[in-house]
C-alpha cells in the first residue's frame, strides 16, 4: 500500500506538484536520517547529508525506476553521499572530535527517565561501536540492523555480491564483539546481560 | 553426557599425551563456540534494540525550501537563456547587412592600388596627429602643474574619494543577502 502511494506521489511530483515530493520527506525524513546519523556520527551533518540525499533525489527523479522500492532508492542516494562524505572527511579532517551526545529528542518516544538514560547510553554506545567500524562494515550494518533489508536488497544497493555482504556482517559481527567485550561494565552491559 | 566425562576422567591415565591433547581440545570446543554465539547475540541484541534517531522538527520543511530555492535560479537561468537566444538572433539579423556591406567595401578598397594608398596616407597622417596631440596635452599638464602647486595635492585627494564614492554604489546598488537567520532557514 505505502509502495503504491510512493509511485503515486512520485508521478505526482514528476507532473510538478511539489507538495507530494513534501510528502515522501515526511514519510522517510526518519530513515534517511538515522542512516546518515549512523554513519557519519554528528547530527548536524548528518541532517546536512539527508537533506542533500532528499535533494539529489528530487533532481534526479525521473531516473528512478518506478517498479522498485523508493525508500531503498532513496536510502542508497543516502549511503552513496555518506560514503563520499567520509572520503573527503578522511581527507580533510586531522583529528577526530569527540562524537557528540545523542539529542535530548532521541529519548522523547521513552517513558521513564531510567529507560531514557539506558536509551542514550546505547546510542553512545552504538556509536562508539559502529565509529570504529570501516565505511563499507559500517554501512552493511546499519542496512541489516535497521532497516531489516535481506542480503540481496543490500547487495543490490551497495553494487555487489550476496557473499560480499554475508562476508563483511559476519566480519562487522565479530569486530562489535571484541569491541564491545573491552567496553568498561555500564548499567547498560548489565541490563544487556540481565536481558 | 556427565557419565561419559566420569568414564574419560577414569580412562585419562590410559591416554597417550598427543590424545589427551586432542580430547582436551574437543572438550573445550562445545564451550568456546557457545561463548562465540552468546558474544554475537549480544551484538545482535544491542543493535536490534537500539532505536532510530529522528532529524530535528522542521526538517521537512527545511528540505522543501531548498528545494525551492534549488528551483528559482533554474527558472531564472532558463528564462535568461529563452531571452538570450532569441535577443542574439535579433541583433543578427540587425547587423547581417552592414557586416555584409562591410566586407564589399573593404574587399573593394584592398583590390584597387589608389585607394590602398590613400587608406595609408589616411592611417600615416592620423597616427602623426596623434602624437603631436599626446605631446601637447603632456606639455600642457606640465605647465599647469608647475603653474598651479595645488594640483598634485587636489589630485591625490580626488582619486581616493572617487574610489570611496564608486565603492558606497556597489555596496547600495548590489542585491541584498541573506542574514544568518534566513540562511538557517533556508
Amino acid at each position: 500500500m505505502s509502495e503504491e502511494n510512493d509511485v503515486l506521489l512520485v508521478q505526482r511530483t514528476l507532473a510538478g506538484d511539489q507538495q507530494a515530493f513534501g510528502e515522501l520527506v515526511q514519510r522517510y525524513e526518519r530513515d534517511v536520517f538515522n542512516l546518515c546519523y549512523r554513519m557519519l556520527n554528528e547530527r548536524g551533518e548528518a541532517e546536512d547529508a539527508a537533506q542533500e540525499a532528499f535533494l539529489r533525489a528530487y533532481s534526479n527523479l525521473d531516473r528512478y525506476d518506478q517498479t522498485r522500492s523508493f525508500k531503498t532508492w532513496v536510502l542508497s542516494i543516502a549511503s552513496n553521499h555518506c560514503i563520499d562524505r567520509l572520503r573527503r572527511r578522511r581527507l580533510t579532517w586531522l583529528s577526530l572530535d569527540e562524537p557528540l551526545p545523542p539529542h535530548p529528542a532521541l529519548a522523547s518516544d521513552i517513558p521513564g527517565p531510567e529507560e531514557a538514560a539506558l536509551t542514550n547510553e546505547r546510542n553512545i554506545l552504538v556509536q562508539e561501536l559502529l565509529e570504529d567500524l570501516s565505511p563499507d562494515y559500517r554501512l552493511a550494518v546499519v542496512l541489516r540492523y535497521w532497516y531489516d533489508l535481506s542480503y540481496a536488497e543490500i547487495a543490490e544497493m551497495l553494487e555487489t555480491t550476496e557473499s560480499a555482504i554475508k562476508s563483511r556482517l559476519f566480519r562487522a559481527r565479530q569486530a562489535l564483539a571484541d569491541q564491545l567485550e573491552s567496553q568498561p561494565l555500564s548499567s547498560l552491559n548489565v541490563a544487556m546481560e540481565g536481558s | 553426557m556427565a557419565e561419559n566425562h566420569h568414564l574419560h576422567r577414569d580412562d585419562r591415565h590410559d591416554l597417550s599425551e598427543e590424545e589427551l591433547a586432542a580430547l582436551k581440545a574437543r572438550m573445550e570446543e562445545p564451550a568456546e563456540a557457545g561463548g562465540q554465539t552468546k558474544r554475537l547475540v549480544r551484538v545482535d541484541r544491542l543493535l536490534s534494540e537500539t532505536p532510530m534517531v529522528g532529524p530535528s522538527a522542521g526538517f521537512a520543511l527545511r528540505v522543501m525550501a531548498a528545494i525551492a530555492a534549488m528551483e528559482l535560479p533554474e527558472i531564472t537561468r532558463r528564462r535568461l537563456t529563452t531571452g538570450f537566444a532569441v535577443g542574439l538572433a535579433v541583433a543578427a539579423l540587425l547587423v547581417l547587412p552592414v557586416l555584409s556591406g562591410l566586407v564589399i567595401v573593404v574587399a573593394s578598397a584592398i583590390t584597387n592600388p589608389g585607394i590602398l594608398n590613400a587608406g595609408f596616407q589616411v592611417v600615416a597622417n592620423g597616427i602623426g596627429y596623434s602624437a603631436g596631440l599626446i605631446t601637447d596635452v603632456g606639455e600642457s599638464l606640465n605647465k599647469a602643474v608647475s603653474e598651479t602647486p595645488m594640483l598634485p595635492a587636489l589630485l591625490t585627494t580626488v582619486i581616493p574619494i572617487t574610489m570611496l564614492w564608486v565603492w558606497a554604489v556597489w555596496y547600495l546598488m548590489r542585491e541584498p543577502r541573506l542574514t544568518p537567520d534566513q540562511q538557517d532557514v533556508v
